[in-house]
């Protein structure tokens, strides 16, 4: 394809000597937060001087490294794909578009994240990932999860559920997201229906160690605690937590988000100190998470969390300061788990109003109550 | 009913033979493993018995394959044995039940057995298209000698050798089937016997006709102390095995994986996917590059680690991801956390030395661990629009620090700020504003403030004759109304810069999302749309013109409004330049048309404005 100067698609055929420097220094990091932000530095340099080529491969590595990643990053995300996707529409053959499929994937799930994304617009988007799917020659089970993830995620678990059928019919494909994760979704999906015992066996391979992944276990551990719970297999339950919230917390990119249910639960179980350090070490991290189901899922377990230990007599606890929570030093336990409730209150209504149903608040409604049978 | 599953045994053997290994290479471990696990048995018994490995190479000669015989002196094998370790796949056929095979494998993990599931042997086919094997019992004096011959398809033949006088121990003989001649040639076997068996504890000699090369190291390296000579000796391996001179050496344990060696700080940085590690196995080689055994913010540290107690793959050539490895993992990322520390209380100056080559890697440890951030926070250095200062001297002389979050921010507000004697600090780079964020949770009485050039167009004063300026302030129409820029005029040092692009982190963030959209789909313009920042909740966006400028006060005596908007206009995309901000397309046609509209009036005027 002939280009011409001052077509913004024109290669340019030297690197910029800066612009190499910050790609070099990425290189040298492993995954995480400050690769991603020289990256974007080199992104964002190379497009002012018009080096397309150098752009995409660091917007691609940037989309890379997010397959476990929380808000804010989520948005980096975001802006990446749609960049990336731009590019590939423009010039397919420059900019390959496989390449960037795979992350479309993670922002399908973290779309619906954010109660500002209208329904129809994460409708289009499915539809619109699985298209390009169906054009570079992969298969639709990626598409059929997706949208079934998209029905559990708004809040509509009959119809997720439905689609369970045709998920498993359809054959798995280069497209198709891992085993394990796939089995973590039904896992998640029977817990959420309180069909405890079929969570418990469609878990049976991750439980023993068999189906793994950046995400798995600790993801499913954390859903199945109050499964275990409610079914009084209360040995297994403590077993899974430990296991799950090690992993969480020392994952190199420990998400905050993975923590929530091992806070509620920790404290449901009476393990006081681990719960109290959590708090301790998590709480002003949370306060950057963005998504509303982020913030609605961790404060809402924040705020169980707080209720137990004030159960247990746990009057005050000891934070560092978090801005319209706690000040630093001794807080009192009700008054911090007011504040969490009240955050997570707000967000599960963002989520209800644009999903039409009550199910977010709902939930957080009957948190504490999701370990009794 | 029960059915059985039906086996194809030719199938299964390709499998194992050629598809679970990397590379062919391996038989050689496999050959040298066996022997070795007879030794091992061997010495159960005779615990002084003086064990020898021989790998004797015979080159062939007219174009004939090579041969490779390979000897040991271990426990040797009877008949019925032949039949059962040699004939069987698969180390559990024979066992009842999976519990059993557990069990006997954690025995065999103890005494220091490196074979398991009666599959190496196979890996030979990869090089040979016949495997024969010629062995006599140690244990039971009176058994004959036997041979075994085996093929690929599956057939084997054994044949007891009763006249034969044939030592206790055991011989494979391989011959270099086609295509595979290159790992009978003599630098490439010894190359792959030396990879494999330098750290065994058995003397193990690849002989080549009179030639007889001994594969070994001396010693152990995790067996050394860790004295004056012994760093030596270290710092040699770490040459020969690793590829650099290190400017530490430290040991490291980690009891959950029974893994004990040593770590080595490179001389040099390593791209994140190049450092490499060694690890074996009851001296065994298992692998340069063993996923999630030393953490990933370790790429500083090269290691040389043997372990006991980890739990390889099936082809040994790497470790099963599991809670043993995650522990182990731990421990020796503990131990190398501990080095740095100690090094810190007691070595300073090799400490600096380190970190002047390591300096990222070592700001990303102290993010990750707070006790190693509690030791070094003060020590480090950071970037500051008035030059660089440690946080320890900083902090003892002031109450509030201002941090730009981003390197972009921080290089447009250098100029500017130092101007104006602000000092910022640059958190942009890699990991300083963590560690910025952390030191202030450490240290409240340190108030740690956000600043971006928005706060630094809040932080200058509006002139005293600001009347006099009014008009530059007038709406304007274009790319600067639809950014909702403002255009202001503030008193600011240095007086010759005449407009300063005032943009908040969160208007920063929404003017990429507006570039992104301005390429992106109608879908995709929603989406991003649904995830910008509420424009009420952004920071105003403001072109800053200088009072102090020359051109400024110039401008302000224009009474062509049109001429006086065109200048406005490119010193609004002159602001953005400065400010390394990437053009948009409107902003880029702004530029051009004032720059003509302006030359035109300068070549009918003769006069530059």
């Amino acid at each position: 394809m002939r280009r011409d100067i001052g077509d913004p698609l024109m290669k340019t055929e030297r690197r910029d000597p800066g612009v190499q420097t910050l790609l070099d220094e990425a290189h040298m990091l492993p995954d995480c937060a400050a690769r991603d932000t020289l990256l974007g530095q080199v992104a964002k340099s190379a497009e002012a001087l018009g080096d397309l080529d150098t752009a995409w491969e660091a917007r691609t590595a940037i989309l890379s490294s997010m397959s476990s990643c929380e808000s804010p990053r989520f948005e980096t995300l975001f802006l990446c794909l749609a960049w990336c996707l731009a590019m590939s529409d423009r010039d397919p053959e420059r900019f390959s578009p496989a390449t960037v499929l795979w992350q479309y994937k993670w922002v399908a799930t973290h779309a619906p994240k954010y109660a500002s994304v209208p329904r129809r617009v994460l409708t289009r988007l499915v539809e619109d990932m699985d298209e390009r799917f169906i054009a570079v020659g992969w298969g639709r089970r990626a598409g059929v999860h997706k949208r079934l993830e998209l029905h559990s995620l708004t809040g509509d678990l009959a119809s997720a559920m439905a689609m369970v059928p045709e998920w498993r019919a359809t054959p798995r494909d280069r497209g198709s997201d891992c085993t394990a994760c796939e089995a973590d979704t039904l896992v998640g999906l029977h817990v959420e229906a309180r069909e405890d015992e079929t969570a418990l066996r469609e878990a049976k391979q991750i439980i023993r160690g068999r189906l793994t992944c950046a995400t798995v276990p600790h993801s499913t551990f954390g859903v199945l605690l109050p499964a275990l719970s409610r079914l009084g297999r209360h040995d297994e339950a403590r077993k899974l937590y430990q296991r799950g919230r090690r992993l969480a917390t020392t994952t190199e990119e420990a998400a905050c988000s993975l923590l929530a249910p091992y806070l509620a639960y920790g404290a449901f179980a009476g393990e006081i100190d681990d719960t109290l350090a959590t708090l301790r070490i998590r709480l002003p991290q949370a306060v950057s998470l963005r998504s509303d189901y982020e913030r609605a899922d961790w404060f809402g377990g924040a705020f169980a969390a707080l209720t137990f230990l004030e159960r247990s007599g746990v009057g005050v606890i000891e934070l560092t300061r978090v801005p319209g929570i706690a000040e630093e030093g001794e807080s009192p336990t009700a008054q911090v788990a007011a504040s969490c409730h009240e955050i997570a209150l707000r967000h599960a209504r963002a989520l209800d109003a644009r999903n039409g149903n009550t199910h977010f608040t709902d939930s957080l409604n009957g948190i504490c109550d999701q370990y009794i049978a | 009913m029960t059915e059985r599953f039906k086996v194809d045994l030719r199938g299964i053997i390709d499998l194992a033979a050629n598809h679970l290994y990397t590379s062919p290479d391996v038989f050689v471990r496999e050959v040298i493993q066996n022997a070795v696990d007879a030794l091992t048995a061997r010495r159960r018994g005779e615990p002084d018995h003086r064990g020898f490995v021989r790998l004797e190479l015979t080159n062939g000669e007219d174009d004939q394959p090579g041969t490779l015989c390979v000897v040991d002196n271990g426990i040797g094998l009877t008949t019925p044995e032949v039949h059962e370790f040699l004939s069987s796949v698969g180390g559990s056929s024979k066992r009842e039940d999976a519990e059993a095979v557990a069990e006997r494998f954690a025995e065999d993990d103890e005494a220091g057995f490196l074979g398991r599931f009666g599959i190496g042997l196979l890996s030979c086919f990869m090089v040979a298209d016949e495997i024969v094997v010629v062995t006599k019992s140690a244990r039971d004096a009176d058994a004959p000698p036997v041979e075994w011959r085996g093929r690929a398809d599956g057939g084997y033949v054994v044949k007891e050798l009763p006249d034969s006088p044939v030592r206790p121990g055991t011989s494979v003989y391989l011959t270099a089937k086609e295509d595979a001649e290159e790992y009978f040639e003599r630098e490439r076997l010894i190359e792959l016997a030396r990879q494999y068996a330098e750290m065994l504890p058995h003397e193990v000699v690849v002989a080549i006709g009179s030639d007889e090369i001994s594969v070994n190291q001396k010693t152990q390296p995790w067996k050394l102390a860790g004295g004056e000579e012994d760093e030596i000796l270290l710092a040699d391996l770490c040459q020969n095995s690793l590829g650099f001179k290190p400017l530490d050496i430290f040991p490291i344990a980690a009891p959950a994986g029974g893994v004990r060696g040593y770590g080595f700080i490179r001389a040099d940085r390593t791209p994140r996917w190049g450092g490499e590690n060694k690890l074996y196995a009851h001296g065994m080689y298992v692998s340069d590059h063993v996923y999630h055994l030393v953490p990933n913010w370790a790429t500083f540290v090269g290691c040389i680690l043997n372990a006991d107690g980890l739990k390889l793959t099936a082809s040994r050539e790497g470790v099963h991801f599991d809670e043993t490895l995650q522990a182990t993992s731990e421990q020796i990322g503990a131990a190398i956390r501990e080095r740095l520390a100690n090094l810190l209380r007691r070595d300073r100056k090799r400490f600096e030395l380190i970190m002047a080559v390591h300096d990222t890697e070592i700001r990303g440890l102290a993010v990750k661990d707070r006790d190693f951030f509690e030791l070094i926070i003060d020590l480090l250095e950071f970037d500051t629009t008035l030059g660089p200062i440690r946080f320890g001297e900083f902090r003892r002389e002031h109450d509030r620090m201002l941090v730009a979050r981003t390197a972009e921010q921080y290089r447009r507000l250098t100029p500017v700020a130092a101007a104006s004697g602000l000092r910022v600090f640059n958190g942009g780079y890699t990991y300083h504003e963590e560690l910025l964020c952390r030191a202030a949770e450490r240290h409240p009485e340190l108030e740690v403030i956000s600043f971006d050039s928005a706060d630094l167009a809040n932080h200058w004063p509006e002139p005293d004759d600001a009347d006099r300026f009014e008009r530059l302030c007038a709406t304007h129409d274009g790319p600067i109304k639809e950014r909702e820029c403002e255009v202001v005029v503030r008193a600011f040092e240095p007086a010759d810069v005449p407009a300063f692009f005032a943009l908040g982190l969160d208007a920063e963030f929404h003017r990429q999302l507006d570039q992104t959209k301005s390429i992106a789909s109608g879908l995709w313009n929603e989406v991003l749309d649904a995830m910008a920042p509420r424009q009420e909740s952004l920071a105003p966006t403001r072109l800053c013109l200088n009072s102090r400028s020359r051109l400024v006060q110039r401008l302000a005596t224009l009474e062509d409004p049109a001429l006086l908007r065109t200048a406005i206009e490119v010193l609004y995309v002159q602001a953005l330049m400065s400010g390394h901000h990437p053009l948009m397309r409107d902003e880029l046609a702004l530029l051009h048309d004032g720059m003509e509209r302006l030359l035109t009036r300068c070549a009918a005027t003769s006069e530059i404005p």
